[in-house]
């Protein structure tokens, strides 16, 4: 139905169109709020027809939905539109049939076509001439590792049990160093740490948009993927190296990524490294095969999710005042700028290293416990980490808030930068509080 | 659900409102009037009321309990922070954003009273980590300052080593299987009794700046002075020995006895420190670090009640002390240093009796408040419990702290003349209808507010049948510490450079983390270059070099080693998957 809006994208295009492609956007985020009641706490639950939705899926729709359409109000300014907002649409169509996928080829082709308007984004509308080797690690890095899983999928498909539900690789009689090929695709997308260099260079050149996109919402396809591969863990793929390794990655990069932050200088790259170690944490906390870290990578991919987007818009606004991403650039802001604007930078930068009772902080709780249940000695690795995740973005707070007036001009939000940091605010806090005991 | 919501929402709600009106300070007083009036009638009733909240899937029972410790809390703090308030609002009345100040002092409090009257230890650690972040933004209130900005981060950095810690401390105890509320009582699990406790040992330590984490507070004085009364001196440094009064009931033999030794080290470390300092504020940071020491000695002798009661009054006679050197460094025109604040008696006479006769308090002198605590705890020292260390150092540190206190008095007033340091005349800050009432309130509550609640609030009855010598330790304390503290004997200790001042410990530990950090970020890029990166980053850069014939082009070598490479990888995933 709403759908069907996108061939219209190439009838009538003018600006005036980008509002009901808002309406319609946000009409179809409140009509798919009610599934969420309507679904059930079981994974592989709730068949429709053509489309089927469990719990896990239906909140990664609604929250594809709002960062998407969030984005794309970001984008509108300026006039930089040569059809990019149809890369927006594409987005959300793929990543709409991909979250309601049934079964094993819509999961495949929707997973490689979902990667392709953000190509187009960073290809087209990103800046610098960096880009384009950028452009080579991002598609590159997921079509290679994702190929096992191509073929797995293939065979299972001559096979005939191409439903997506836990059982369909059973046959194939999965083994240590299959599970680890199978995962490795999903491994590059959430990036884990040794396969990480991809996402800095992609989220640097990208536009606004684009990064928001990428943040909020691509990396989950990564995290989606890893839980439907939960299941299979349960057979014999529970206590073995490959997990081992996974977990190991996860938990280093964790502490690794925090380490690096400390000494990086350019803005998107920090919000960057901690995107890869939120997403490494998860992916560890998930192989744990604890129901803890299963319900602690969730929660975390939902705050992280909108927290990360925030952090980028964060950006692009010093961006557009200061002309530069340099830390030591940004300065003077608390004197500067508006007071609302100094208290919501706090609470994102804030919430990003885990404040209770948001949603990161439980999503955190979770993951520690699952993983100090699994192995004691984890315990440094996750001290390390926490500590630097807590100073780098302190120490990022302070330096953007320091100094006297450096603008000469005050530091005004216009009206659509204020809806979207709003929006997200809303859509933070109601998740944490109504959404808790759904989630 | 609703009645939380009920006492916490007004505050929150205070603090927003303000900034439409401008007459803020007034509503603020009335405000913080009104709760300490509510809490009197509470505490009077004796009203112990438990309020129960479902969780989620954490399986949790958000209890909170408004008993004895959580009420008598309540009164005090917010009878401390309506002084403080008079006080803010004549020492920042010259600042660009006062109301900001107040909106921050308040949300520290709602998050303090969360932690205070919290049972369920998830829940406490929302109040525990709020009051963290409202302790980082006061510190770095004045950001433009290059050491307030790395203040508030260093207080940031302890605080959060501590908060792992106890996030540790909760994750065994949900794994043990006990329950995390303080009052439903713990189930039996001999094995990890010890051991849960012993992590939030460590992040109590780190919160209330005791010894291994104490680096944070005296650099916390760049806050301005009306953060250091309310924070760093009554309600956020006591966080950590509250929830050691409240757990004390748990912790077995072992257990109290680090805790003792802890305290002891951090009383006997806070009160060397504090006698060779010249900042007045750094002084009087000290000086709570020994304090706070002292109260967790008496916690690993076993009387919780004791040292709560000294908790409340050291509350009053800290503050109290801050606020009189804030008039002093207002007078100044902004120094902190007491050496040229000689002469400054003359026309602060009631600060120079407010500082003097708390001092006297803290440091014990007969019948004030300070009396009461300090010398309950002392007599309760020869009890059953015989840890002669313990007890040495507790002796020994009294000692200091009376030396440091008499020093800081007897330089500023006692001491009136002109050798070798500018000496000024203060103008006229102090007036009647500025600085009187609200320093009056808490010099009241200073001097003999021990005597009143001693036995009526506090109910401490503990007989000890103790001979001639050992009550008169007290009296000797003090009589000691004065002749210390007067340069008779150990005047050495006092012209240090202020490395040693604080014992080397600073330097050691800050650059020995500084050197690791920097090791491991070296290794790690080692390993991230010849680790993953050759893999790929060769073979990617030659694919724009084939497609460019002339100068930048590859040899056809290049070609069969990239597709080699590449069918290799291809074939191993086949033959591998299927």
């Amino acid at each position: 139905m709403y759908l069907m809006l996108v061939p219209m994208v190439f009838l009538f295009y003018h600006k005036k169109f980008m509002m009901w492609f808002l309406f319609y956007g946000f009409f179809l985020l409140f009509s798919i709020l009610p599934m969420i009641l309507k679904t059930g706490e079981i994974v592989f639950s709730n068949h429709f027809s053509s489309w089927s939705g469990d719990s896990i899926s239906t909140m990664l729709i609604v929250l594809s939905i709002l960062v998407i359409l969030l984005s794309g109000i970001i984008m509108m300014e300026g006039n930089r539109n040569n059809y990019m907002m149809m890369s927006f649409f594409f987005s959300m169509l793929f990543l709409i049939l991909f979250f309601g996928s049934d079964d094993l080829l819509n999961f495949l082709v929707f997973f490689e076509l979902s990667m392709l308007p953000i190509f187009l984004l960073i290809g087209w509308w990103g800046k610098g001439k960096e880009r384009m080797f950028s452009n080579y690690y991002f598609f590159l890095y997921t079509l290679v590792t994702s190929l096992p899983m191509f073929m797995l999928i293939l065979k299972t498909l001559t096979l005939g049990m191409e439903s997506m539900t836990m059982y369909n690789f059973y046959a194939m009689q999965i083994s240590w160093f299959m599970f680890m090929l199978l995962v490795l695709g999903f491994l590059t997308k959430l990036p884990i740490y040794g396969l990480h260099i991809w996402l800095p260079k992609a989220h640097v050149d990208a536009p606004v948009g684009g990064s928001m996109v990428l943040a909020g919402i691509l990396l989950k396809i990564g995290g989606f993927g890893m839980m439907r591969c939960f299941m299979l863990l349960g057979e014999e793929v529970k206590l073995t190296y490959s997990v081992f390794f996974i977990m190991f990655l996860g938990v280093w990069g964790l502490l690794f990524s925090g380490i690096i932050c400390l000494r990086l200088t350019d803005f998107k790259v920090i919000v960057a490294f901690s995107s890869v170690s939120h997403m490494s944490l998860s992916v560890s906390g998930l192989m744990s095969y604890y129901y803890w870290g299963f319900k602690g990578s969730y929660l975390m991919f939902l705050g992280h999710g909108i927290l990360s987007p925030v952090l980028f818009l964060f950006g692009d606004l010093l961006y557009k005042r200061f002309h530069s991403r340099h830390i030591n650039s940004l300065k003077g802001l608390i004197s500067s700028s508006s007071f609302m604007f100094y208290l919501i930078s706090l609470f994102f930068f804030a919430m990003n290293f885990g404040f209770p009772p948001f949603v990161n902080f439980f999503g955190e709780i979770g993951l520690f416990m699952s993983l100090l249940s699994f192995n004691i000695l984890q315990v440094f690795f996750l001290m390390g980490g926490f500590l630097m995740a807590g100073i780098f973005m302190m120490n990022m707070f302070v330096m953007i808030g320091q100094s006297k007036k450096l603008l000469f001009q005050k530091m005004i939000l216009l009206n659509y930068e204020k809806t979207t940091i709003f929006l997200f605010f809303i859509s933070y806090v109601s998740m944490s509080f109504l959404f808790s005991s759904i989630i | 659900m609703v009645k939380i919501i009920m006492i916490f929402v007004p505050m929150l709600l205070a603090s927003f409102k303000m900034k439409k009106y401008l007459v803020n300070f007034k509503s603020m007083k009335i405000n913080s009037l009104l709760f300490c009036i509510i809490s009197i009638i509470l505490v009077i009733h004796n009203h112990m009321g438990v309020t129960c909240l479902g969780g989620g899937w954490l399986n949790g029972n958000f209890l909170i309990s408004w008993d004895f410790y959580s009420l008598v809390f309540l009164f005090i703090g917010f009878s401390v922070t309506w002084s403080i308030l008079d006080f803010a609002n004549w020492y920042m009345g010259a600042e660009v954003k006062n109301k900001t100040f107040i909106m921050f002092l308040f949300m520290f409090l709602m998050f303090m009273f969360i932690l205070t009257s919290s049972i369920n230890l998830v829940f406490l650690l929302i109040g525990w980590e709020g009051v963290g972040i409202m302790s980082f933004l006061l510190i770095n209130w004045w950001f433009g300052r290059g050491e307030a900005g790395l203040s508030g981060l260093q207080a940031m950095i302890y605080n959060r080593i501590g908060d792992f810690c106890f996030y540790i401390g909760i994750f065994l105890i949900f794994m043990s299987g006990m329950n995390v509320n303080i009052i439903g009582g713990y189930g039996n699990s001999q094995i990890l009794n010890n051991f849960v406790f012993f992590f939030f040992l460590i992040g109590m330590m780190a919160k209330s700046s005791l010894y291994f984490f104490h680096p944070w507070l005296p650099n916390a004085m760049e806050g301005p002075t009306p953060v250091s009364a309310l924070l760093h001196s009554s309600t956020m440094v006591v966080a950590g020995v509250y929830l050691l009064c409240r757990l004390l009931g748990f912790f077995n033999f072992t257990m109290m006895g680090i805790v003792m030794l802890v305290g002891a080290l951090t009383m006997l470390y806070g009160s060397i420190c504090a006698l060779g300092q010249y900042d007045m504020k750094k002084i009087i940071a000290h000086s709570t670090t020994s304090q706070l020491g002292l109260m967790v000695v008496t916690l690993g002798f076993g009387f919780p009640l004791v040292s709560f009661f000294h908790l409340c009054m050291h509350a009053y006679v800290k503050s109290l002390i801050f606020i009189s050197s804030g008039i002093f460094i207002h007078g100044i025109g902004g120094l902190q240093d007491y050496r040229k604040m000689m002469m400054g008696s003359i026309s602060s006479k009631f600060s120079k009796l407010c500082m003097i006769l708390c001092s006297l308090s803290l440091g014990g002198f007969p019948f004030m408040s300070g009396f009461y605590s300090k010398d309950s705890i002392l007599e309760n020292l020869y009890g059953p419990f015989l840890n002669s260390f313990g007890s040495l150092l507790v002796i020994v540190g009294s000692i200091f702290t009376v030396a440091y206190s008499f020093r800081l008095v007897s330089l500023i007033f006692l001491v009136n003349n002109n050798e070798g340091s500018f000496s000024v005349k203060l103008n006229g800050q102090e007036q009647l209808n500025t600085t009187f009432f609200f320093m009056s309130r808490l010099f009241i509550w200073g001097m003999v507010g021990g005597f009143f609640t001693f036995w009526s609030l506090f109910f401490i009855f503990n007989e000890e049948y103790i001979g001639w010598g050992m009550k008169m330790i007290p009296l000797m304390i003090f009589g000691i510490g004065v002749i210390i503290g007067s340069k008779i004997f150990l005047g050495v200790l006092m012209e240090f450079s202020p490395n040693s001042q604080l014992l080397f410990y600073n330097p050691v530990i800050h650059r020995l983390q500084l050197m690791l950090l920097f090791n491991g970020i070296k290794f790690m890029k080692f390993i991230e270059f010849w680790g993953m990166e050759m893999l790929w980053v060769n073979q990617l850069k030659k694919i724009p070099k084939f497609s460019a014939f002339g100068k930048n082009f590859l040899s056809y070598k290049n070609y069969f080693i990239f597709g080699m490479f590449f069918m290799c990888i291809f074939f191993l995933f086949y033959f591998m998957c299927v």
